[in-house]
């Protein structure tokens, strides 16, 4: 009977510790898309209100400017992903499959490109650019965002290549296949979750770029991120148009993140998860 | 096959990071070309490192850093052992745990902002005070402000360390758990001497993903604070900004950056140092 008591006890104990942190990881983003559909007395009524009557004022407000730094965001994300996997899958290939030589220390640099700090080159990028005539221009922001997608896109996707066994390819291969065909026709459709997680984590981590983008466009280019935070330095905020804009940011990546959900983790976690 | 993926990364960073080197040994105001770049030797960082201002903005760039990679450890463990049980509707829970960390940094920053405003902020004028404590401003109080920041990016990068560690405990090896069973243990003593140590690699391996994320961090603090009030959140790389962007001074910038990036290698190799030492 005591065990049994004792049992009851750890789950009702468990589950009202899984409420409190689902409350604790919601309520951010619900408040914030809440407040985009709220007047500016509903905001900032205290207590506060959570079942209203939704207006849709605030997008109206945005609605003129918002499309040009969603179009920029959706270009820049798009472009960067797609050169990134092009690039990575031929890299990520050749690191599985072939004795190249350093090929460690090959494997090692990439991932320090990851680790290494913006600041390290931001200054001689910004500057270069500048000598290009390319500041405030898509064509820069997506260049540095490529980059940065290969410093992990290889990575993810050699994890994802070292699972297809190699006899598969071979019999391909003794049938007379060059290499290309064999990766295009025979490997590429084996991982194409790894196409997925690599496509969405890139996705996700262009989109929610900032400071690149804050230092490389001033208007023509600008996208969400740096649109945000310029318009949140003002002294009197206009809180449910910030909330629209916010709403407006995020809801492209959740909705991603919420469609690949079962590759997320190993994504995010730069393949440090197999799943 | 190799060279796309080396020349992208060569030409877009790595070279960039060769020419902030050599700019980082010279004079180099970019609003006076007439003045040249000329060589100075090391005089950019012997004055960086010698001023007070390097000094205080180390200081809260390892306050934030230790603080948030602590405290995302702490609550990611905690979720993942809540999560590592037999219970109804996880796949959906672990879901909405990881959502946090796709929410762009820009947004969380305003989130937070929005939720500490004062007088109407979720948390200024409601969950503080019904909870009996009598804060009616976070950001623009000096003392709390960085705190504040840290409570954002804990929220926004636990998601990180929950996932590893939850993977990590859901491939554990069962037998020990069943010999420690039959011995008696009791729940704290497997914690501490079973998974513990089982767990020390994928720990590692969070807090070193944690440390260097956190410690190079610039948006969230850019669009909260943007490094004040005065300098309470001013961390390197607000300095750094503002030393390249603001003061546009590209040689002492690049000493910065070139500084910056020391440290983070810096960090990685004592961790790797733990992470292989241990290994043999």
């Amino acid at each position: 009977m005591r065990g049994q008591l004792r049992k009851r006890v750890k789950s009702a104990l468990t589950y009202s510790l899984i409420l409190l942190i689902l409350f604790y990881t919601l309520v951010p983003i619900v408040w914030i898309i809440e407040g985009s559909f709220k007047t500016h007395e509903q905001n900032s009524r205290v207590p506060p209100v959570w079942i209203f009557q939704p207006n849709f004022e605030a997008y109206d407000r945005i609605s003129s400017r918002i499309f040009h730094f969603f179009s920029n965001s959706l270009m820049i994300s798009v472009s960067s992903v797609l050169a990134a996997i092009l690039v990575s899958i031929f890299a990520a290939y050749a690191l599985s499959r072939f004795d190249v030589r350093r090929k460690r220390d090959i494997e090692v640099f990439i991932l320090s490109t990851r680790m290494g700090p913006a600041f390290a080159f931001i200054v001689p990028f910004y500057l270069i650019m500048r000598d290009l005539k390319l500041l405030d221009t898509q064509i820069a922001v997506i260049l540095i965002y490529t980059a940065i997608n290969v410093s992990f896109a290889v990575w993810i996707l050699k994890g994802f290549i070292d699972e297809v066994p190699v006899e598969i390819e071979d019999a391909a291969l003794v049938d007379g296949c060059s290499r290309l065909k064999v990766l295009l026709y025979v490997t590429l459709p084996l991982v194409y979750p790894a196409l997925i997680v690599t496509g969405t984590l890139g996705f996700i981590t262009s989109w929610n770029e900032f400071l690149f983008a804050f230092i490389l466009t001033r208007e023509a280019a600008v996208t969400l991120p740096p649109a945000i935070a310029s318009n949140v330095s003002f002294m009197n905020i206009d809180w449910e148009a910030m909330c629209a804009y916010a709403t407006v940011s995020m809801l492209p990546v959740l909705t991603l993140a919420l469609l690949v959900r079962k590759h997320l983790a190993r994504g995010l976690t730069l393949g440090a998860i197999k799943g | 096959m190799l060279a796309p993926a080396l020349v992208t990364l060569l030409a877009v960073m790595i070279a960039p990071m060769l020419i902030a080197i050599d700019a980082s040994v010279r004079n180099w105001i970019l609003y006076r070309p007439e003045m040249g770049r000329p060589f100075i030797g090391l005089d950019n960082y012997i004055t960086i490192l010698g001023s007070q201002a390097f000094q205080d903005s180390l200081r809260v760039s390892l306050v934030f850093t230790l603080l948030s990679t602590a405290l995302t450890l702490l609550i990611g463990m905690g979720q993942a052992m809540l999560l590592n049980q037999e219970i109804k509707g996880k796949g959906i829970i672990r879901t909405i745990l990881i959502l946090p960390m796709v929410v762009t940094p820009v947004v969380v920053a305003f989130g937070w902002r929005f939720m500490y405003n004062e007088g109407t902020g979720l948390i200024t004028a409601y969950v503080l005070p019904s909870l009996g404590i009598n804060v009616t401003t976070i950001l623009a109080d000096p003392t709390l402000s960085l705190y504040g920041i840290i409570i954002a990016d804990v929220w926004n990068q636990t998601p990180l360390v929950f996932m590893i560690l939850l993977a990590a405990l859901e491939a554990l090896p069962q037998e020990p758990y069943e010999a420690a069973r039959v011995d008696g243990a009791s729940s704290w003593q497997v914690f501490r001497t079973i998974t513990l140590p089982l767990m020390r690699p994928a720990i590692l391996i969070a807090v070193l993903l944690r440390t260097i994320d956190t410690f190079k961090i610039f948006d969230l603090i850019w669009v909260m604070t943007s490094g004040g009030p005065g300098t309470a959140t001013t961390t390197l790389n607000i300095r750094g900004y503002e030393t390249a962007f603001v003061a546009y001074r590209m040689g002492e910038a690049s000493a910065f950056g070139i500084i910056i990036l020391y440290i983070i290698m810096g960090i990685s190799l004592v961790y790797i140092r733990i992470l292989v030492g241990r290994g043999k």
